[in-house]
């Protein structure tokens, strides 16, 4: 298929005129890093191209002298006169833009990018602005700062679930260099597993999602992480008050190999297990507990010639929770091997080769009930996506994929000497994936640019597995049977056919509007009851009783820069509809049961919103506002006797606003201020005594609105004097968290009132309703430093 | 260790791992009051009973009313059927010990006001239980234990082939060691066919008495202590399920359940 194509395209592209390609590189002058996503600016005919995930960049033009502008996002812009007489390979250093404190910032060219894209509904974010901004504990995670974009809420305080245009947790697809990651999350949700030392870039697509991806409904978060400085070898990390991280990188041979390793551990069992020294926490509960989390991320590049390198990149993180005698620990790893190979000089492909593995582990320590229980996700993929760079008006990408997973919902150990539990383990789901996609992002005229494309995909179930039978209703009853099926043996085949399109009208120098619409289809479901998924939540796949699930949204945006380039803003409208939506029943059985389907309830649900964002990027003062409007409701039959219900994290109002003031070359100081309308959950409204207990007895689904959340965080940021031949500096960065320490609700819920205490009311029909909340103000320093 | 270093050490340590709590005063959505019944038949002889009451709002403190003016009775499948009286306020009993019979489907009717509230249920076979013992166990040898103490366990064996349901009740000094907010509520998914040491809550001194009850429950009945159980121990997070109300087995809108259990007492005094 894939070779039919690209003798389909060969023959399309060599009917055409004779022309030379300008194609190439860029980099960052100082590391070698390739910059994705660089414009590349052609003066005489007014059209441009943007660099690839690989900083790799064709244009195809006449035969003539042309001026190349080229501009990154905190870069110097680059200008070169070319002479183009035959194929030109450029390779640009551009040099980071540094403020002059002495005089009016002056910066010519910043990019339009913001109007001139066909992108909407997708920001990329500044890795190096994220680390002056306030973090919780000093941990500076690229999680929290989406988290401020407009239409991306957040469930709690702290967690890093992502909650976009009204999609779920589970709906994001996140892939760490090309991979996926299934969860995200350490400590419960606290921190993201991205250890932003490592990172190059991050991209998030609430919408418009390019057809190359696919595989969740609501949102992409591209994530790549650094090549390794392939000129000198450098150190560099920080000390913070929870984690300490380390990154070292440098050349294996000058300009051709380079490695990157970076690691991150958090300390706070060290500072428990200090505590209990310094008698200052005698909790029997957490004595000798552990808690902590590592993250390592390494990565190898070696560039063959001009036309190959390779990429072998790797991801492992863990978390470990344990206090007398449970524990609790879980882990991603990733790990992908790619080859970029240049056909000519405007054929781009990547190929890459990943595996994915998530697992949890459950136990408890030796005695009669000791036991291990474990779970995991693996996948193994392969997967080739083309560029073609036909001429400055059409860019072509098409590429396949094939997945195979499986799923290990779990097995249950007991150990040796356990005498009360039997061991048993649950059968693993299998599923095999196949892709196809092509999209083309052509400019049509001056005014008006196209992205369309369409995405095909084959979700196929397969065995080894033994299929449940039900006559009729599916629950335990109705049970008829079962049928085996062979490894690899069709159980049962889903299609999904995703158009993605997304457009931009020119109005102007300084303004646009763009619209897109683009259908997913999400083929693996997380197995969640509970508004923020826990590291337990297992990943199934669609089954002949789980279809799949897919989502439809269109967007329309204005987009308008202002101060030329200085300040973008943009204001959007989306509209979202789910189908299959899948929800439990109430008091749902999903532990250790194997014919969840039996637990499942399945409905329809929708999301509308309006989304304005103003960004500064250049200069002393960045930072974004940021406003949302939203709503977002289910439906399914079987909960909240049928009637619609807002999703549990539905927040009408979100308001966001993050500065950052480079005082002078030394000193940063930034802030944000957060505000989000209170999130619904479900309480009790009526009590009745059954037995010795009070009981609930609740009206209907997310009946309650937690009140209102808001926080003001300020930093500080300190660099060391930056001298004449010398190498190593660092800075230090003071945070406060919460400010005006306020009470914000985490949640509320219903206790026996004098809960605790030792006149405990056993009869007493009385209950309250508390509030509870996490952190008030929380101060923190971090040391970096650079070698 | 110096006394700066302490206090920091204890703020840092407070700021990671302690969450607090308020208590609010919030306007609640309104709803009517529903119709709750209570109801045992056991293999243990006494009478059966059944107690009939309403829901109140919550934060009302005034107690929960009782209904006194129902007409309730308790029938099986072999023909029995008896009416029961009212003894006090809300509670009716038979008017004689009864004995309820492994393998037998009991059916409550109550009538409150022209209303009539049906429920049925079926006594399950409950394995004996084979022996009831205390251990003395220090802290960190496992189970989970984190206090010196005496601990309870007992031996039984779980019929293969087929689904139970359980359900336990102990007591140290005749007091619930549970308390209100917790139900002991199994299935043996994960039981082995032979059960030797099965850990029960409480921890105990010498001479404090401790009673077992165990009871077998029928599906229906393990789904609704179940659920019952899950939502006493909500704490409405984020990482709970929503609140949802007890699957109840009676008709007509009433909520509560009426058990059909076969039961085993046994009780030990701490050396």
């Amino acid at each position: 298929m894939v070779f039919s194509l690209v003798f389909f395209l060969g023959i399309f592209f060599s009917s055409m005129a004779q022309k030379y390609t300008l194609s190439g590189s860029i980099k960052d002058s100082s590391n070698g890093e390739v910059l994705i996503g660089a414009s590349v600016y052609i003066k005489e005919i007014k059209l441009g191209v943007a660099t690839n995930d690989y900083g790799f960049f064709s244009i195809n033009l006449p035969k003539g002298t042309y001026t190349v502008v080229v501009s990154s996002l905190g870069y110097n812009n680059f200008e070169q006169v070319v002479e183009l007489n035959a194929d030109f390979r450029l390779v640009v250093n551009l040099s980071e833009a540094i403020i002059s404190f002495k005089e009016i910032v002056v910066n010519g060219e910043r990019t339009d990018k913001n109007v001139d894209d066909t992108k909407m509904s997708n920001i990329q974010m500044d890795i190096k602005q994220i680390k002056k901004l306030p973090a919780l504990f000093g941990e500076v995670d690229i999680i929290k700062n989406i988290q401020m974009l407009p239409g991306i809420s957040v469930a709690g305080e702290g967690n890093t679930g992502l909650y976009v245009r009204g999609g779920g947790a589970d709906q994001n697809l996140i892939l760490i260099d090309e991979a996926p990651v299934y969860n995200p999350s350490h400590l419960f949700g606290m921190f993201s597993v991205f250890n932003s030392d490592a990172l190059k870039s991050a991209e998030i697509y609430k919408g418009g999602i390019p057809a190359q991806y696919g595989g969740r409904l609501s949102s992409l978060l591209d994530i790549r992480t650094k090549d390794g400085n392939d000129k000198k070898f450098k150190a560099s990390g920080g000390i913070g008050l929870i984690a300490s991280r380390l990154t070292l990188q440098g050349p294996l041979k000058k300009d051709k190999c380079s490695f990157i390793v970076s690691a991150r551990r958090t300390y706070a069992d060290l500072i428990l297990k200090a505590a209990e020294a310094a008698k200052v926490v005698n909790n029997p509960n957490i004595k000798g507990a552990q808690l902590y989390f590592y993250d390592l991320n390494a990565k190898i590049n070696y560039k063959l010639n001009k036309n190959n390198q390779l990429f072998l990149a790797g991801y492992f993180g863990k978390d470990i929770l344990g206090a007398a005698g449970f524990g609790l620990n879980w882990s991603n790893a990733t790990s992908t091997l790619r080859w970029n190979h240049i056909f000519g000089s405007r054929l781009f492909l990547n190929t890459t080769v990943f595996y994915s593995n998530y697992n949890y582990q459950i136990g408890s320590t030796s005695g009669s009930d000791g036991f291990k229980w474990k779970s995991n996700l693996k996948e193994v993929a392969f997967k080739q996506d083309y560029s073609y760079f036909l001429n400055p008006k059409n860019e072509i990408s098409f590429g396949v994929g094939v997945s195979y997973k499986t799923y290990q919902p779990g097995k249950f150990i007991p150990d040796k000497s356990n005498t009360t539990f039997k061991e048993f383990s649950l059968a693993p789901y299998h599923s095999m994936e196949e892709a196809i996609y092509l999209s083309n992002k052509q400019k049509l005229n001056s005014r008006i640019s196209v992205e369309y494309g369409l995405r095909y995909t084959l979700f196929q179930n397969i065995g080894r597995d033994t299929v449940v039978q039900y006559g009729g209703a599916i629950n335990n009853d109705s049970i008829t049977g079962s049928k085996a099926y062979k490894p690899f043996q069709l159980i049962k085949n889903f299609n999904g056919l995703e158009p993605r399109i997304s457009s931009r009208y020119r109005i102007n120098e300084k303004s646009s509007v763009k619209a897109s619409y683009n259908r997913t289809f999400q083929f693996m479901h997380l197995l969640s009851n509970s508004a923020s998924p826990l590291p337990t939540s297992q990943w199934i796949p669609s089954t002949p009783y789980i279809k799949p699930q897919k989502a439809d949204q269109a967007a329309l945006g204005y987009f308008r820069n202002f101060k030329e380039n200085e300040y973008e803003a943009s204001a959007e409208v989306y509209y979202k509809y789910f189908y299959n939506a899948l929800d439990f029943k109430d008091n749902a059985n999903i532990i250790a049961n194997r014919n969840i389907e039996t637990e499942i309830l399945r409905g329809k649900g929708w999301a509308y919103g309006l989304e304005l964002f103003l960004r500064k990027n250049t200069g002393k003062l960045t930072g974004w506002i940021s406003y949302t409007w939203s709503k977002t409701k289910l439906q399914i039959p079987g909960i909240n006797s049928g009637k619609a219900y807002y999703a549990s994290y539905d927040r009408r109002n979100n308001f966001n606003i993050v500065m950052s003031y480079d005082v002078s070359k030394r000193w940063n100081i930034s802030a944000n201020w957060v505000y989000g309308s209170g999130r619904p959950l479900t309480i009790p409204v009526q009590l009745y005594q059954f037995a010795q207990s009070n009981v609930g007895y609740v009206s209907g689904r997310n009946n309650y609105r937690i009140p209102a959340y808001h926080r003001m965080d300020i930093s500080a940021t300190i660099s060391a004097k930056k001298k004449e031949g010398r190498k190593n500096f660092g800075s230090w960065n003071f945070s406060i968290y919460n400010v005006y320490a306020r009470k914000n609700a985490f949640t509320v819920f219903v206790r026996d009132k004098n809960f605790g205490t030792t006149d405990h009311p056993i009869y007493k029909d009385q209950k309250e309703l508390v509030k509870l909340y996490l952190f008030t103000i929380i101060p923190s320093v971090t040391y970096n430093f650079n070698f | 260790m110096k006394r700066s270093a302490k206090i920091f050490l204890g703020i840092l340590f407070s700021v990671f791992v302690i969450s607090c709590t308020q208590v609010m005063k919030v306007d609640l959505p309104v709803s009517n009051d529903k119709v709750v019944i209570e109801g045992y038949v056991t293999t243990q002889t006494k009478p059966f009973g059944v107690k009939v009451t309403k829901t109140v709002a919550l934060g009302n403190t005034t107690g929960y009313p009782t209904i006194n003016n129902a007409l309730v009775i308790i029938a099986d499948n072999v023909g029995n059927r008896d009416t029961l009286g009212l003894v006090t306020s809300g509670v009716y009993l038979t008017s004689s010990p009864k004995t309820g019979v492994v393998g037998r489907t009991y059916y409550l009717t109550v009538k409150i006001d022209g209303v009539t509230y049906s429920a049925q249920d079926q006594i399950h076979y409950l394995a004996p239980v084979d022996s009831f013992y205390a251990v003395y166990l220090t802290a960190g040898s496992g189970f989970g234990i984190t206090k010196n103490g005496y601990y309870t366990f007992y031996n039984s064996t779980d019929p293969p082939n087929q689904k139970n349901y359980y359900m336990y009740k102990v007591y140290r000094n005749d007091i619930s060691v549970l308390g209100p907010s917790a139900i002991g509520v199994f299935d043996d998914r994960f039981l082995s066919p032979v059960i030797i040491g099965a850990r029960l809550p409480g921890k105990y001194s010498s001479g404090d008495r401790s009673k077992l009850e165990l009871y077998s429950l029928s599906e229906s009945g393990y789904n609704f202590y179940n659920g019952l159980a899950t939502q006493l121990q909500n704490d409405g997070g984020f990482f709970s399920t929503p609140p949802a109300n007890a699957p109840s087995n009676i008709s007509n809108g009433a909520i509560g359940y009426f058990q059909a259990s076969d039961v085993h007492v046994d009780s030990l005094l701490i050396p």
